[in-house]
C-alpha cells in the first residue's frame, strides 16, 4: 500500500467548431484577437448564448467516463479579476454539475487500474496572457482573447491514485479516450488538455494528510516529476517533525521542483451563485440514450471486443488501443483479411520494435494497413515463414509490397517436400558427431538439427515441416 | 405631441418627417440647459435618416422621433450609463430593441441621462449631474431612467426607452405625468442592454399615454435567440370587466396619504367601467426592498466586473494591476454604484452567502408566489406607483431612504410579472400621482389597455 493519495483535475478543450457561449470560432494557433465577438470580449450588453454542441461533447465524455449525468445542470459564475477574463467572471457549472461518480478504467502494467471520477463539468476558458519577459519583473502584458470562451469540460478525480506512474497512466488513458470519442485534440502542448494534481501523504493512521496542489504542469512528465518531487518533499518534512501546509505550488520545469506561491493568491472567495444569463442545461433520457448510441466507441470497448472476437489477449487488446492511429491501422489489417493474432504480433512486436530502434513512428513511414496486412497474409498462408517475413520488415515499412520482395529474394516457401528431404539429408551427412551422440541417446539434439534445416532453407521451409521430416530421418538412424 | 397624432400629421403630410425631427430638437435646445436630460444628442443623424425616410403607414412606428436610455446599445454610439467608467467608448453593435424599433420605423434622437448603471430613483446618481423634472426645474424626474421620462415631457421625443430593474421605468413615468410598460420578464431581449441585474431587468416603454407605450412595447418584444432568458410571446387576455385587487398590506406602509386618497378615486373611476374589486393579500410585501436590495446588489457585483479598465473606457494607469483595478473602479464609479457592489461582494461571500444571497432567494421566491396567489384570486392588482409624489432635488440624502422609494415597484421584478404606470391626477402641490395595473405573467397588453381606457375616460 502506497502512502501516497493524489487526485487528478484535468481541464479538456472540446473541439466544438465555435467557442462556448458565441459564434466565434474556436481554433488554435490563429492570429491574436481575430476570433473575437461581443459576448467573448464581455462587451457591455453582450449575452451568452449556449452552444448545444460542445454540451454534447460534455456529455458524451461524461457517459464515456460511465458518470451519473445530471438532468439538471445550472451554470455558475465563479468571480475574480484577471486580464484574460473579460467579463470579470467565468461562466461554470458548480453545485450540480452535468456528470458525477464514474469511472475510467485503463490498462496499468500486467493489469488495470480503475480511477474513480467525483465529477465532469463544462465551463468557458480564460484568454491568454503573454508577458515579456520575467512575469514578476514584465511592465506590460499582452492578452490574446482567441482562446476567450472555448469551451472546456473539467474532469475531477476521487484522491484514488497511489503513485506517480498510476498518475500518468490515468493522464494517458484519459488523454487517449478524448480522442478516440473524438471531443478533443488532447494535445498538451496546444494546451488542450491541462492538469493540476493534489498531492498528501497519509497520516501513521492510514487518514488523509494534508494536500497541496501543484499547477503548472506541462507535460505528462512533468506531472509525474512533480508528484514523485512532492512526493519526496513531504515525506522528509513530516520526517523531520514538520506539518505539509495546504497550498498551491508551482512546478518548476528547469529544475523539477515545485514552489509556494504568494499566499495572497490563494485567498479567493470566488462568490459562485447561479448565472442569471443561462437557463440551467436540462438533459432527459432519451437524449442521454440517443448520445450514447452516436457516439464512437471507446479504447475500452474496442480492446473489450479484441478480446472477445479475435480472442486477443488483454494485454496485447490494451496495446492496440493505446492510441487511435494504431486501433485503426490494425482494425484495416483485419478488415483486408490478416488474422487479427498475427497482425497484433506483427504491429506491435516486430514494427513497434523496429520504429523504436529506427526513432520512426505509424504514420511518419510509408507503411500502410494494405502493406501489412498483405505481408501477414503471406505467413497466414504459408507462403513465406515468420522467420522471413521479419527479414523484409524494413522493405514493407519503407512501402514495397512484401510479395514482391519475398520472391525477389527468393523467400517463398519450399512446398516440394522432397526438396526439404534433401536438406535433412545433408545436414544428417555434415553433422556426424552429432549424429553419433543422437544415436547414444541425446534427443534434445533433434533441436539442433532442426534449426540446421531451417538455416540451410534460408527461412523458406516451414518450421512444421521440417520437424516431421527431421524427426522421420533420425527416427529412421 | 403622442404617436397617433404624429401620424396622422405626417401621413396627411402637415409634416415631414425632418421637420418632426426639427420639433424634437428644438425641444431639446430650448430646455436642456434647464433639464440635462441627454447624455448624447444624436438629431444630426437622426435628420438624415429622416431625409431618406418616407412615411409608411404600415409600419407602426414610423418616422416617430424617440429617446433611448444610456445603458442601451446604438451601434457606433456613445454607451456611457450614466457612468465615468466607460469613457468614451462606443457600442459595436446594435440592441435587439432598438434594431427592432427602427425596422418599425422609429428613429432615435437621443441618448438619456440616467442613475449610473439604473441604480437609482431620482436621476441624481448620474457622472453627468441630475436632470431636472420639466414639469418643475426644482424637482427630481424620478429614477433610474430619468433623462426618457424628462425627453417625453418635455418634447424632445414622443416616446422614450427605459429600462426597469425595481421600477426605473414607472416611478419616473409617474412623476412626469407619463404611462410606462414594465414588460413580462423575457418578452424583451435585454441583448444590447447593459446588464444591472440579469434576473429581474427589462427594457419599457415610456409615453404620453398607455397606447403608444403598448405599440412600442409590441413593436420590440419577440424571441431573440441572443437572449438566452427571452421567450415567445403568448397573450393572456384579462376578461373586459377585471376583478382588481388591492393589497390589504398598502396600509401597513409609508405612502403619501394624498396618494392613498388618490387610489380610493382609482378604483371608483375602475369601478366606473365595470371592474369589481375584492381584498388581496400579500404579506410579505414589506420585505419586498430588503430582498430586492440583496439580490440586485448580488448580480450587479458581477454585472460590472468588467469595467476594470483593462479593454475598454476609463484607465487609470498604475505598475501593479490590482492597484490599477482599484484606482479604475475607484475613479470610475460613483458614490450608490460602489455601495451596492460592496454590499453584493459582501452577499456573496463565503459564509455569508446562505445568511445574505440565499435568503433572498428565498424571500423572492416567496414573494413571487404571495403574487402568483393573489393573481389567481383577481385579474389585476392595482396600487399607486411610487410612494411619493417627485421630491426636490437634494432632498433625499439617505440611501435607505432613495431605496425606499421602490417600495411598490419591486414585487413585479421580482416575480417577473408585467406593471402598467399610468398618470392619474395630481397631488395638492400639482404634482403628477402615478396609478399601476399589475396582471399574470403576459397580461401585458390587457393591462395596458385597461389603464388606456382610464387615461379616456378622464
Amino acid at each position: 500500500m502506497s502512502d501516497l493519495v493524489i487526485g487528478i483535475e484535468v481541464h479538456v478543450q472540446l473541439l466544438s467548431a465555435t467557442k462556448m457561449f458565441c459564434g466565434c470560432k474556436n481554433s488554435f494557433g490563429d492570429e491574436p484577437n481575430t476570433n473575437v465577438c461581443p459576448v467573448c470580449l464581455g462587451l457591455p450588453g453582450a449575452l451568452p448564448v449556449v452552444n448545444e454542441k460542445a454540451t454534447q461533447m460534455g456529455l458524451q465524455l461524461a457517459l464515456a467516463l460511465n458518470c451519473k449525468i445530471n438532468e439538471v445542470a445550472p451554470y455558475y459564475r465563479k468571480n475574480y479579476f484577471y486580464p484574460d477574463l473579460p467579463k470579470g467572471y467565468q461562466i461554470t457549472q458548480y453545485a450540480t454539475p452535468l456528470g458525477q461518480k464514474g469511472f475510467l478504467e485503463f490498462p496499468f502494467g500486467k493489469g488495470k487500474k480503475r480511477v474513480d471520477i467525483t465529477r465532469i463539468h463544462l465551463e468557458e476558458d480564460a484568454g491568454k496572457m503573454f508577458h515579456s519577459g520575467d512575469i514578476t519583473k514584465s511592465s506590460s502584458s499582452l492578452v490574446d482573447y482567441n482562446r476567450c470562451g472555448a469551451p472546456l469540460a473539467e474532469i475531477v478525480t476521487e484522491p484514488c491514485i497511489e503513485t506517480p506512474e498510476e498518475a500518468q497512466a490515468y493522464l494517458f488513458a484519459l488523454r487517449n479516450l478524448v480522442r478516440f470519442i473524438g471531443i478533443s485534440t488532447g494535445n498538451m502542448e496546444e494546451g488542450a488538455l491541462r492538469c493540476d494534481v493534489n498531492v498528501s501523504v497519509k497520516n501513521p493512521d492510514g487518514s488523509f494528510g494534508t494536500k497541496v496542489e501543484v499547477k503548472n504542469l506541462n507535460s505528462f512528465r512533468s506531472a509525474r516529476r512533480a508528484l514523485e518531487f512532492e512526493a519526496k518533499r513531504q515525506r522528509d518534512l513530516i520526517a523531520q517533525g514538520g506539518q505539509v501546509t495546504a497550498e498551491t505550488r508551482h512546478f518548476i520545469e528547469s529544475t523539477g521542483e515545485t514552489a509556494g506561491m504568494r499566499s495572497k493568491e490563494e485567498l479567493n472567495d470566488y462568490r459562485y451563485f447561479p448565472e442569471p444569463d443561462l437557463p440551467p442545461m436540462v438533459t432527459n433520457t432519451s437524449q442521454i440514450e440517443k448520445i450514447r448510441q452516436e457516439m464512437p466507441k471507446t479504447p475500452g470497448q474496442i480492446a473489450e471486443k479484441f478480446e472477445k472476437e479475435y480472442g486477443l489477449s488483454q494485454y496485447d487488446a490494451g496495446v492496440l488501443t493505446q492510441d487511435k492511429e494504431t486501433t485503426a491501422f490494425f482494425e484495416e489489417c483485419v478488415k483486408n483479411g490478416a488474422s487479427p493474432k498475427k497482425t497484433c504480433s506483427f504491429l506491435t512486436v516486430e514494427i513497434q520494435g523496429y520504429f523504436a530502434k529506427e526513432g520512426l513512428s505509424l504514420g511518419q513511414t510509408k507503411l500502410t494497413p494494405k502493406l501489412l496486412s498483405e505481408l501477414v497474409k503471406l505467413v497466414d498462408s504459408g507462403q513465406i515463414t515468420n522467420q522471413s517475413a521479419k527479414t523484409i520488415i524494413p522493405d514493407v515499412v519503407a512501402g514495397s509490397s512484401s510479395e514482391k520482395v519475398a520472391k525477389e529474394r527468393n523467400l517463398i516457401v519450399i512446398e516440394d517436400e522432397s526438396a526439404i528431404i534433401e536438406l535433412v539429408k545433408q545436414v544428417i551427412e555434415n553433422n556426424p558427431k552429432q549424429v553419433e551422440q543422437y544415436k547414444q541417446g541425446k534427443t534434445a539434439l533433434s533441436g539442433f538439427f532442426i534449426g540446421q534445416v531451417l538455416k540451410a532453407s534460408c527461412g523458406k521451409a516451414q518450421a512444421e515441416t521440417v520437424k516431421r521430416l527431421v524427426e522421420e530421418a533420425l527416427s529412421r538412424l | 405631441m403622442n404617436i397617433s397624432e404624429a401620424r396622422n400629421l405626417l401621413k396627411s403630410k402637415s409634416i415631414s418627417p425632418v421637420e418632426l425631427v426639427e420639433e424634437c430638437e428644438k425641444n431639446w435646445k430650448n430646455q436642456e440647459h434647464d433639464l440635462n436630460a441627454v447624455i448624447t444628442p444624436m438629431f444630426e443623424r437622426a435628420k438624415e435618416i429622416a431625409k431618406k425616410t418616407v412615411f409608411d403607414e404600415s409600419k407602426p412606428l414610423s418616422c416617430i422621433p424617440y429617446a433611448v436610455k444610456d445603458n442601451i446599445c446604438i451601434k457606433g454610439e456613445k454607451l456611457t450609463c450614466g457612468s465615468r467608467i466607460l469613457g468614451e467608448y462606443r457600442s459595436l453593435f446594435e440592441s435587439t430593441a432598438t434594431w427592432r424599433l427602427a425596422n418599425a420605423g422609429a428613429i432615435a434622437v437621443c441618448k438619456t441621462n440616467m442613475d449610473e448603471f439604473a441604480m437609482g430613483s431620482s436621476g441624481e446618481y448620474s457622472a453627468f449631474g441630475p436632470t431636472h423634472n420639466p414639469l418643475d426645474k426644482e424637482l427630481v424626474p424620478g429614477g433610474s431612467s430619468s433623462g426618457s421620462s424628462a425627453a417625453v415631457a418635455a418634447g424632445y421625443s414622443i416616446f422614450s426607452l427605459g429600462s426597469d430593474t425595481g421600477g426605473s421605468v414607472r416611478q419616473p413615468a409617474a412623476f412626469c405625468g407619463l404611462s410606462a410598460i414594465r414588460p413580462t420578464y423575457g418578452t424583451v431581449s435585454r441583448y444590447g442592454l447593459v446588464a444591472f441585474t440579469s434576473s429581474i431587468d427589462q427594457i419599457g416603454p415610456m409615453a404620453k399615454n398607455s397606447f403608444d407605450s403598448l405599440t412600442v412595447l409590441k413593436a420590440m418584444r419577440g424571441l431573440d435567440e441572443k437572449d438566452s432568458t427571452s421567450v415567445a410571446w403568448s397573450p393572456v387576455e384579462l376578461p373586459e370587466k377585471p376583478v382588481i385587487g388591492i393589497p390589504k398590506e398598502l396600509l401597513e406602509l409609508d405612502i403619501d396619504p394624498e396618494i392613498m386618497a388618490m387610489l380610493q378615486e382609482c378604483k371608483k373611476r375602475l369601478e366606473g367601467i365595470g371592474a369589481r374589486f375584492i381584498e388581496v393579500s400579500i404579506p410579505n410585501l414589506k420585505h419586498s426592498v430588503a430582498t430586492y436590495q440583496l439580490i440586485t446588489p448580488s448580480e450587479c457585483s458581477a454585472n460590472l466586473s468588467r469595467f476594470d479598465g483593462v479593454r475598454y473606457g476609463l484607465q487609470v494607469e498604475d505598475p501593479e494591476l490590482g492597484n490599477q483595478y482599484k484606482k479604475t473602479r475607484s475613479d470610475g464609479f460613483g458614490a450608490e454604484v460602489k455601495r451596492r457592489i460592496l454590499i453584493g461582494t459582501y452577499a456573496l461571500s463565503e459564509g455569508f452567502y446562505d445568511a445574505y444571497y440565499l435568503q433572498a432567494c428565498k424571500m423572492r421566491a416567496k414573494i413571487a408566489a404571495e403574487l402568483y396567489s393573489a393573481l389567481s384570486k383577481v385579474d389585476v392588482i392595482l396600487t399607486p406607483t411610487a410612494p411619493t409624489t417627485a421630491f426636490e432635488i437634494g432632498s433625499i440624502q439617505d440611501p435607505l431612504k432613495m431605496h425606499a422609494c421602490d417600495l411598490l415597484t419591486i414585487p413585479q421584478g421580482l416575480a417577473g410579472i408585467p406593471a402598467v404606470t399610468f398618470p392619474f391626477g395630481k397631488d395638492s402641490k400639482g404634482r403628477p400621482i402615478g396609478m399601476q395595473l399589475s396582471g399574470p405573467a403576459f397580461s401585458d397588453d390587457s393591462l395596458a389597455m385597461l389603464a388606456g381606457k382610464i387615461e379616456e375616460a378622464r
